[in-house]
């Protein structure tokens, strides 16, 4: 694989990711993962990692929380 | 235009995302109940402004990070734009992806993502810089488009993809240092902050 497309891909790999990518490109940077495995590697890594992290960080909201939400909005009801 | 009276049935599903984000915006709990709390007050008195039929929860959030800025940003005394060095990209790949083979190499992955606990990601996305963050949060925790980030937050899209892009390196730097801290990654302890 040629280094070129290999820095392409690695430059675009957010872009690609996030869906904020032409069809073209995301035609050719599919083409080029297909025959270079260091970099089917990242963008594999990459989406895992991201799903790590959402997966990570979410919060129980308190169920009083949602009561007082509940209340606060009856009240401006009223 | 919406009506007040469906409010609560329209937003109420959106309160646990909006007390995520109000989390990693405010660090703390009290500060997010209070946070997320005043964001619905507003979008309540504000919501015969909202299109019925667009994007609600872009709208939420909007408000949500308006609220954080004006009412949060005021009492850190700190630069509101903080820099980030330059981290290269793939920072976190490079170091844990081996040589040998696919399967070597993506077991020594597995090895290091399932390594990574809940407070590791919490407290790395906490520490980055504010203008960093926002943008992070709304697009890998929320699953918001650049576009709508750029309305959320009101900044120009090329500004929201340079500090988005920049911040992920920062938060896969800071989790390496974590992880290498704890001795996930094979390596010796990097003490180098």
């Amino acid at each position: 694989m040629s280094r070129r497309s290999c820095e392409q891909a690695v430059e675009r790999i957010y872009f690609y990711l996030d869906g904020e990518i032409t069809w073209y490109r995301r035609f050719r940077i599919n083409r080029h993962l297909r025959s270079c495995w260091m970099c089917e590697g990242a963008y594999d890594f990459e989406h895992r990692f991201r799903s790590v992290v959402r997966d990570k960080c979410s919060e129980e909201v308190p169920e009083e929380l949602l009561e007082r939400l509940r209340s606060v909005l009856r009240e401006g009801r009223q | 235009m919406a009506d007040q009276a469906n409010f609560e049935a329209d937003a109420m599903q959106y309160a646990p995302q909006l007390y995520t984000a109000a989390m990693r915006m405010t660090r703390n709990p009290a500060d997010a109940e209070d946070l997320v709390q005043e964001t619905f007050l507003k979008a309540y008195r504000a919501y015969e402004t909202f299109t019925a039929g667009t994007n609600l929860k872009a709208w939420l959030y909007r408000i949500l990070t308006n609220t954080y800025i004006n009412r949060y940003r005021k009492l850190a005394r700190r630069p509101q734009e903080v820099d980030l060095g330059e981290v290269e990209a793939l920072y976190l790949y490079r170091r844990v992806a081996s040589d040998g083979t696919r399967e070597a190499a993506r077991s020594a992955e597995d090895e290091v993502l399932s390594g990574f606990v809940d407070s590791d990601v919490k407290q790395a996305i906490e520490a980055l810089p504010e203008n960093f963050r926002l943008p992070v949060l709304l697009a890998d925790v929320e699953g918001f488009s650049y576009k709508e980030i750029s309305e959320i937050m009101d900044v120009p899209i090329g500004t929201v993809m340079s500090r988005l892009h920049r911040g992920r390196k920062a938060l896969q730097k800071a989790l390496w240092e974590f992880a290498s801290g704890r001795g996930l990654t094979g390596q010796p302890e990097d003490t180098d902050e």
